[in-house]
């Protein structure tokens, strides 16, 4: 058997275990591999500066669900945390069901971090289901669609939430979403509203984004984990997204290799035989 | 007790990755546990964020939030209309009476269509024609470099194509082949100085022509009313190259994606889990 054979005909479940083991090792032995920053993040990190602190608050809409956790998670504390330290008020929300224990715990977590107090510095909604309806119910009256928070009080009795009647009244939305939520945001918040939207998605579905982007209809876009990673580097906090850049370099160098291995494999074997054949006949 | 949870969560994240070795009832378990869980926990979270307070509470309770308010009143109608919507949804299980279910469902496809297709009509063709119609001159270009770099690649391979495969040069051994590449590299990097001493002079937006060029070519790739041939061949033909690219851009994304999930399950168990990282 040729090697070009012996490698086409690899048992995939060693590729598997080349995998573990290549995302394994950088965690040990870290690359310290720069992360550059984007345009499309270097937008949405421009666009939560200019917010003014302790003024109209921003709307985060965590709407992932634990399937994305990995690419989400981190972009929703490097922009808590950007939040929090510039002193810009966040209110909370969430479209999804299962992104109602996640949203809370990031927004916890964050606002501990930084000292920050319920009510005056941050809020939660919570969930409710309709998509198209709450983003459409939301631009004539939050109330309508959030009565009260998450935990049953009432939005006049939430101070940061005085004034704060609809989209006129919300200087950014950003949705950080693994479905179609973030395009919702586009299509019901900007198109009608012109409200400014701003997006965080996983990275398979970023491609889709781009036109919205390109279009000025998304203030800024991150873009997977790797956005999450520039995020965190422009807010001079390296944290899930840096950590896993390392592993995400060495993967993509290796299944580079491991394509063109087996395509100069594939293209060796068809010529043997091919010539083969020919020396038959 | 965290401890407890976080290795129930290692072993059913080792549980569903063992399938990569082959199938086994640990998989098989994890995977119908995940499925089983999901429902109750996704029935808990509506039933509580929105069927009690959106329908049970108005329609029994007589309360909205914490205001009352009347039987047969405003509200109560406006909370049982849409909860008996709801449930008449459900008899597209009885056959006998599942015709009832279809005026539900009407109302709720007419009004969700009614909602979207205005705003997405707008999102989705207006604004991106808008988007679409870029001036090709006289305007700045900041991605001059990222477009000066790419076309001088596709310089390289479209040389590279006509040497080694039109004009068969390099055919006899490697060391051939080595040089038509070298050569095509050369011919690749002088068009991309080229490209950027027109970029440079800020006549034409390189980006915006390429941008127009590929919108057209890519349109007229689906455009199935007259046959591919002569000038529209050649610009559907263009738009099936620029169809590859973004595919291969998708594909890449897709690609980080996964591993991007790979990586958050690793580090769950390496940190979290195992504590052997920081």
């Amino acid at each position: 058997m040729s090697w070009a054979e012996k490698v086409l005909s690899i048992d995939r479940r060693w590729i598997f275990l080349a995998i573990g083991i290549a995302v394994t090792i950088p965690f040990f032995l870290p690359l310290g591999l720069p992360v550059v920053v984007t345009p499309p993040v270097q937008s949405l990190y421009d666009a939560v500066e200019e917010l003014e602190p302790n003024s109209a608050p921003l709307l985060l809409s965590i709407d992932y669900a634990p399937a994305t956790l990995p690419e989400l998670e981190p972009m929703s504390m490097a922009i808590l945390r950007h939040c929090f330290r510039n002193d810009v008020n966040v209110v909370v929300m969430t479209l999804h069901p299962a992104g109602y224990g996640l949203a809370e715990r990031a927004l916890l977590a964050a606002a501990e971090e930084h000292d920050q107090v319920y009510g005056e510095d941050y809020a939660f909604l919570g969930f409710q289901p309709g998509t198209s309806a709450v983003i459409l119910g939301m631009g004539i009256n939050i109330r309508n669609v959030f009565p009260a928070d998450a935990y049953g009080v009432p939005l006049d009795e939430i101070p940061i939430m005085q004034g704060v009647r609809n989209y006129d009244d919300i200087p950014l939305v950003i949705s950080l979403a693994g479905w179609s939520a973030a395009e919702a945001w586009v299509y019901y918040a900007y198109q009608p509203y012109r409200q400014r939207v701003g997006a965080g998605v996983t990275a398979v579905m970023a491609t889709d984004f781009y036109p919205y982007l390109n279009a000025g209809q998304l203030e800024g876009l991150l873009g997977g984990m790797r956005g999450a990673a520039e995020y965190e580097e422009l807010i001079e906090t390296p944290d899930q997204g840096a950590r896993g850049m390392d592993s995400q370099s060495v993967i993509h160098l290796l299944i580079i290799v491991l394509i063109l291995v087996g395509n100069i494999a594939y293209f060796v074997s068809r010529k043997k035989k091919a010539s083969t054949a020919g020396a038959a006949s | 007790m965290t401890f407890i949870w976080t290795t129930i969560g290692a072993l059913l994240t080792l549980s569903i990755y063992s399938f990569l070795y082959k199938d086994n009832p640990f998989y098989k378990f994890a995977e119908h546990l995940v499925v089983g869980v999901s429902a109750g926990y996704y029935l808990v979270i509506y039933y509580f964020n929105f069927i009690h307070p959106n329908v049970f509470s108005p329609v029994f309770l007589l309360r909205l939030g914490d205001e009352p308010i009347s039987f047969f009143g405003f509200h109560w109608w406006m909370a049982l209309i849409p909860g008996v919507l709801g449930i008449l949804l459900y008899t597209r299980f009885f056959p006998k009476v599942a015709w009832v279910g279809r005026y539900a469902l009407a109302v709720y496809v007419g009004g969700y269509a009614g909602l979207g297709i205005s705003p997405v009509m707008q999102a989705r063709v207006i604004e991106q024609l808008r988007a679409n119609a870029l001036s090709v001159a006289g305007v700045e270009d900041p991605f001059a470099t990222m477009t000066n770099v790419g076309l001088g690649v596709v310089i390289f391979a479209v040389v590279a194509y006509l040497l080694i495969v039109k004009r068969n040069l390099g055919a006899r051994n490697w060391l051939g082949k080595v040089a038509v590449i070298v050569v095509s590299a050369v011919v690749g990097y002088a068009g991309y100085l080229v490209l950027t001493l027109i970029s440079n002079a800020g006549v034409v937006s390189l980006t915006n022509i390429l941008l127009v060029v590929g919108l057209l070519g890519t349109l007229t790739y689906f455009f199935f009313s007259m046959k591919h041939t002569g000038a529209l061949g050649g610009l559907a033909r263009v738009g099936i190259v620029f169809l590859m690219v973004g595919f291969g851009a998708s594909f890449g994304y897709t690609v980080m994606s996964r591993i991007s999930l790979l990586i958050g399950r690793v580090s769950f168990l390496l940190h979290d889990w195992l504590h052997l990282i920081d």
